[in-house]
């Protein structure tokens, strides 16, 4: 098994590693000052091989070559780290893919040329927070916030500022604002990201906002399409190109017996109480192991990929 | 075995199925005072809910029902999403059989974006049918066998998917949730051509989308493949 990991390393790598300087070369991609692709691979590549899937296999032995390679270039072109947490691989089926954590999307969206900074911030219950439109921008008027007011059970809303140079190289503001409703409905989508956005909400929400906010952005940058395309394809592709892998995977395949099984009488009225009483210490013991568990170990700061 | 769809769509859910002995209704999203109105509703010969999962077009009235004293029927992770609080509420496990009246019961598991979502395999001891029920699910594990009547949600056709998000009739982040959460034409094809579909009598198309779907192309192309009546709802 070590061998073959080994032989794989070697190819893949090597072949990032060329289409890397080839892109250098042409002129398409351009790195941070003290970004050096070489080491981002190697220390992405040591993550993947501590990284395993659903079955507890390793992922460089259950993954495609064709989409580790990919996950591998879709890091180094955004210029992101998975050692500062800002990229996870995760395995769907045998695809592996790039998530970009929020750290992530702050350092690519501080990359994009005209961008100086981003940042957001929660609004809880009696914070003055005051917003205005002016010729179909937001623009925030006041935001104060009492020492006092930070109550993670408390949080009415959030809102992102990208800050950035326009044509005129005058500063400009580009404002997301976000209320709890409207965040709720992004964590909804997610299967494992409502329990643990309960858990610790204020980031969620500063991550949820800035996700909103770094896609319409990201989309009117003037930015080289290959880094635009790479941020895309590590926010949401997981999905439009998976889940018909997983359909194809899965789908059709197992026989179900309706007849096999001895049924029992049931009498509902009487079973109802005991059965509510039994079940809940079962499931919540299942769901510990699997989804929020998985979690908390996939995503810096328990964040899981959402649908945002 | 026969089967109402009284309503249908990502507004509102629910079926009645029944046997000369047993009826049965299948999800609860629509009031009792809807129900009252129809014809073929009777609510004295109700003998249970079964509850496919905690969306509420699935189960907005459920407490008419338990209100009433009728056994609702679901998974643990659907209860307790619900937050129901009556003896009236069963808790079922996928895989595992009950029964109601003349029907025997299992559940099976469905790929949908909410925690213990299921399906139903549905038996009349009595008339010695079977039906497979399962709605909100973007592809089913199973094969079944000798099955009388499906109904399987058939919610959106792929191509027109595609259209509608070019023509921006369609968020982009709601076809992606939309292909990870509900059955396409293209993938219920798939189903039906991996089914025993040798004693099965008829098929209702379920939860079609308003702006995804074209139900006239639905009915004929799962016609063309399984040569068998296709309802369409």
């Amino acid at each position: 098994m070590s061998n073959e990991i080994t032989r794989f390393d070697k190819k893949t790598l090597e072949a990032v590693e060329q289409q890397i300087t080839e892109y250098q070369k042409n002129g398409q991609i351009h790195f941070p000052a003290n970004y050096s692709p070489q080491n981002a691979l190697k220390s992405a590549f040591l993550v993947l091989q501590e990284t395993l899937d659903r079955d507890k296999k390793p992922v460089l032995q259950t993954c495609t070559k064709e989409s580790i390679a990919y996950a591998l270039l879709n890091t180094v072109i955004q210029g992101l780290s998975p050692a500062k947490k800002q990229i996870y691989f995760i395995p769907y089926g045998n695809k592996l893919t790039a998530m970009r954590s929020y750290h992530g999307t702050k350092a690519v969206i501080k990359r994009l040329t005209n961008v100086i900074d981003i940042n957001a911030e929660v609004i809880y219950a009696n914070d003055i927070f005051e917003m205005e439109i002016i010729g179909g921008r937001k623009v925030i008027k006041k935001h104060e916030q009492n020492f006092k007011n930070i109550d993670s059970t408390k949080i009415v809303g959030a809102y992102c500022i990208i800050e950035y140079k326009d044509k005129n190289n005058e500063k400009q503001e580009y404002i997301e604002v976000m209320n709890k409703q409207q965040i709720d409905k992004a964590w909804s989508k997610s299967k494992t990201g409502a329990s643990v956005a309960k858990e610790f909400p204020e980031d969620m929400c500063k991550r949820t906002v800035i996700n909103r906010a770094a896609k319409h952005f990201v989309n009117t940058s003037d930015d080289s399409d290959l880094l635009i395309d790479a941020f895309h394809k590590s926010s949401g592709a997981e999905f439009e190109d998976t889940t018909q892998n997983e359909v194809i995977n899965n789908a059709n395949k197992e026989i179900f017996d309706g007849d096999f099984e001895e049924v029992e009488e049931t009498k509902p009225e009487l079973q109802a109480e005991t059965s509510t009483k039994k079940e809940p210490k079962k499931a919540v013991k299942k769901k510990a192991e699997t989804p929020a568990e998985k979690a908390s170990e996939l995503f810096d700061e328990q964040t899981p990929p959402f649908a945002d | 075995m026969k089967i109402k769809t009284f309503a249908s769509s990502s507004k509102a859910n629910c079926y009645q199925i029944s046997d000369s002995e047993t009826t049965i209704i299948i999800e609860a999203g629509l009031s009792l005072k809807k129900l009252f109105k129809l014809p073929d509703f009777d609510i004295s010969k109700i003998s249970g809910v079964l509850i496919s999962h905690s969306h509420t077009d699935h189960n907005k009235f459920i407490n008419d029902f338990l209100k009433l004293g009728i056994t609702c029927y679901m998974t643990f992770e659907t209860a307790e999403s619900l937050k129901l609080d009556s003896t009236f509420v069963q808790i079922i496990k996928s895989k595992k059989s009950f029964k109601i009246g003349s029907f025997t019961i299992k559940a099976f598991e469905t790929q949908h974006d909410c925690a213990g979502s299921v399906g139903f395999w549905i038996k009349s001891e009595l008339e010695n049918k079977r039906l497979v029920f399962a709605t909100d699910t973007f592809y089913i594990k199973y094969k079944f066998q000798k099955i009388n009547y499906y109904m399987i949600e058939c919610n959106y056709d792929a191509e027109i998917l595609e259209k509608n998000i070019e023509l921006g009739i369609i968020d982009g982040c709601c076809a992606k949730r939309l292909k990870s959460s509900h059955f396409s034409l293209q993938n219920v094809i798939e189903f039906f051509k991996a089914q025993d579909l040798s004693v099965c009598e008829k098929i209702q198309l379920l939860h079609l989308s308003n702006e995804n779907a074209d139900a006239e192309n639905f009915k004929n192309r799962i016609i063309e493949i399984t040569g068998l009546p296709v309802e369409v709802y």
